[in-house]
């Protein structure tokens, strides 16, 4: 008889969360909260560009090395690379799934001990298997 | 040797401002990360402490950084300058139960493009839920192998 009850007041307690959730994150179709791409895009980008001019650098310091095989092409060579638009969307989804993957393998692991609270040793104990699947 | 000293200022002085930028860049990913994690808690109806959202958030930009390097090594590697949707699935070539939901994600956002986005959004929410289901199968036989219940 008491369950219900508890569950209701758990109900309540998530819609509230999700409320300020709609705030600072986007939504996919299904209202659970994902990366928006264009922050992924960002932070793609600044990686990108920093390894082009590591490239570029590079190049300057030994040009002999590399002249026969990059030729004419060395300012293409040096752009940073970029990303479509869905392949964004896709490696949103990729993190977004690494994210959850972690926290319901835990939530297995925390429930299997009996307890209600993620803590530590959950996640210390799925890390490994977490980190080789990914 | 002026001039030298005067580039490795400059240089030293973007560097500064491009790690300035990077931790924009993480916190509003982190932020993202968390409330991810945290809704993902209250689906599974568990609490989950604070230092361990953390942890994980930072896991996650550390994985994001990864496959950035990753999906560039691949694209060159296939003799392109730009990521598409091809790579982000070979990235995911450890776990045949994440790469087939990656795939299943692809078909949806293929199929999204070139007609009518109505029809489709009902299809792929069922599909979502199984693709979650899926998941979870080879990460707990993996686990009992792991610690040896």
């Amino acid at each position: 008889m008491a369950e219900p009850i508890q569950m209701d007041t758990k109900r309540k307690g998530v819609d509230k969360v999700e409320e300020r959730k709609r705030i600072t994150c986007a939504m996919d179709d299904n209202d659970t909260p994902t990366f928006e791409p264009d922050l992924i895009r960002a932070i793609f980008k600044h990686i990108w560009t920093r390894k082009a001019q590591e490239r570029e650098r590079n190049e300057i310091q030994n040009p002999d090395a590399l002249d026969s095989e990059v030729g004419a092409g060395t300012s293409k060579k040096n752009r940073p690379t970029s990303a479509n638009a869905n392949a964004l969307k896709l490696s949103c989804e990729l993190l977004r799934i690494f994210i959850t993957e972690a926290v319901q393998r835990a939530a297995t692991i925390a429930e299997a001990e009996g307890g209600s609270k993620i803590e530590a040793t959950h996640l210390e104990r799925i890390l490994p298997q977490l980190l080789l699947d990914f | 040797m002026e001039i030298d000293e005067d580039r490795s200022d400059v240089e030293k002085e973007e560097e500064e401002e491009d790690d300035s930028i990077s931790d924009l860049l993480r916190d509003r990913f982190r932020l993202s990360a968390i409330s991810i994690a945290e809704a993902e808690a209250k689906r599974n109806g568990m609490e989950i402490s604070e230092p361990i959202v953390a942890c994980i958030s930072d896991l996650a930009f550390k994985y994001t950084g990864q496959l950035a390097k990753d999906l560039e090594l691949f694209a060159h590697h296939a003799g392109r300058k730009s990521v598409n949707m091809e790579d982000v699935i070979v990235s995911a070539h450890r776990n045949e139960h994440l790469a087939a939901s990656l795939r299943s994600f692809r078909n949806e956002l293929k199929a999204k493009e070139p007609q009518s986005e109505r029809k489709r959004k009902k299809g792929s929410r069922k599909d979502d839920k199984a693709t979650a289901s899926v998941l979870l199968k080879p990460d707990t036989a993996g686990r009992r192998l792991l610690c040896g219940h």
